[in-house]
């Protein structure tokens, strides 16, 4: 059986150790069957040109129509209760790409919990609000998200886990 | 007006992509939105539109359903980045532009200011790192990699001026006068 390729999105090539950490990763994929897709060297640079910046897109646009499963890193990233926002755009590519998606997260309780903001109960709408009114998602991720993947509570080998189960019900 | 798949001229259907639904200016926004959308001969859909009302189990996921169901019947997508709750755009709107750079579809976000993103107010050392040892990129973007596959402008309306351009060209292209913006 050919093996499956896998596209990974996430905020971990921004960091210093990015090409370490997915050599890791590939020991992985590879533990679990499948294929980490190869990245372009200058996907851990931090610097570039504009044009080199779109020429990169363009192959890792390329990278998620020609991947088998797709799995997003959705812990929060800068922000409160929101993941990296890359990853988000990522994902609604891979869905227009119909591919299989996962995406993990270390606490997947529901937004309103998760936040550590100033919060408080709405007795009208029932609901949590923030300190600007503001409502949550009603799960642990956006509606688009939670519903376009299979999220899974845990890291990386989690996910890997799930989409080996999959793979071998199938 | 622009060129649709079947050769057909018509006015373009845009998706506005968004978090606007969560705040209480929402009504007097989308108005406005799609009165610049009609300046410019585009149609503004605002997904919350006929977003289903009947509660029950499965509520979220007809709410998903609902908004996916109106990508699919749009022609391209403006999409609100300004920050949410933080440094990142809402990952709801990013994941709708995404789905429409999938599908080859005409593809515009806004984000106010349009700072390039080493410019932008998040804490970084002088290597360029935050306090969770995540880069800043410095790329000649106001966001990460895969956004410069969208066309980026400083508000709504810059953006519909920069697809009405786009449009334009492809009109003219074919032999057909550009639209005359109101």
């Amino acid at each position: 059986m050919t093996k499956r390729k896998v596209y990974l999105s996430g905020p971990d090539r921004l960091k210093k150790n990015a090409r370490d950490l997915f050599e890791q990763k590939k020991k992985l994929c590879e533990k679990y069957g499948f294929i980490l897709t190869d990245y372009p060297e200058d996907l851990f640079e931090l610097k570039g040109t504009l044009e080199e910046n779109r020429t990169l897109a363009e192959k890792r646009l390329q990278m998620i129509e020609d991947c088998d499963v797709f799995i997003a890193d959705v812990n929060d990233f800068r922000a409160y209760v929101e993941p990296f926002g890359e990853t988000a755009l990522e994902m609604g590519i891979a869905y227009g790409y119909d591919k299989k998606m996962y995406a993990y997260m270390k606490d997947a309780r529901v937004c309103s919990l998760r936040y550590s903001g100033k919060k408080g109960y709405d007795e009208v709408s029932k609901s949590w609000r923030d300190a600007d009114g503001i409502g949550f998602e009603p799960g642990p991720v956006n509606l688009m998200l939670e519903y376009s993947a299979k999220i899974i509570e845990g890291d990386l080998e989690a996910a890997l886990r799930a989409a080996k189960e999959d793979e071998d019900v199938h | 007006m622009f060129i649709d798949r079947n050769g057909k001229v018509r006015k373009p259907v845009v998706y506005l992509a968004d978090f606007e639904m969560f705040l209480p200016t929402c009504q007097e926004t989308v108005k406005y939105w799609k009165k610049v959308c009609d300046k410019y001969g585009f149609i503004g859909l605002f997904p919350g539109e006929g977003d289903p009302v009947e509660p029950g189990e499965d509520y979220w996921q007809r709410v998903f359903d609902h908004d996916y169901t109106h990508m699919r019947n749009c022609d391209m997508c403006i999409a609100q980045l300004d920050d949410w709750r933080g440094h990142e755009c809402d990952s709801g709107t990013a994941f709708e532009l995404g789905w429409f750079i999938a599908k080859g579809l005409p593809s515009y976000g806004f984000y106010t200011g349009k700072t390039p993103l080493i410019n932008r107010d998040i804490e970084k050392d002088e290597d360029g790192y935050d306090p969770d040892g995540f880069g800043v990129e410095d790329r000649e973007y106001p966001f990460e990699n895969m956004f410069t596959l969208v066309k980026i402008a400083s508000d709504f309306e810059s953006a519909c001026s920069l697809a009405r351009a786009d449009f334009d060209e492809q009109l003219i292209k074919n032999g057909y006068a550009p639209y005359e913006v109101k």
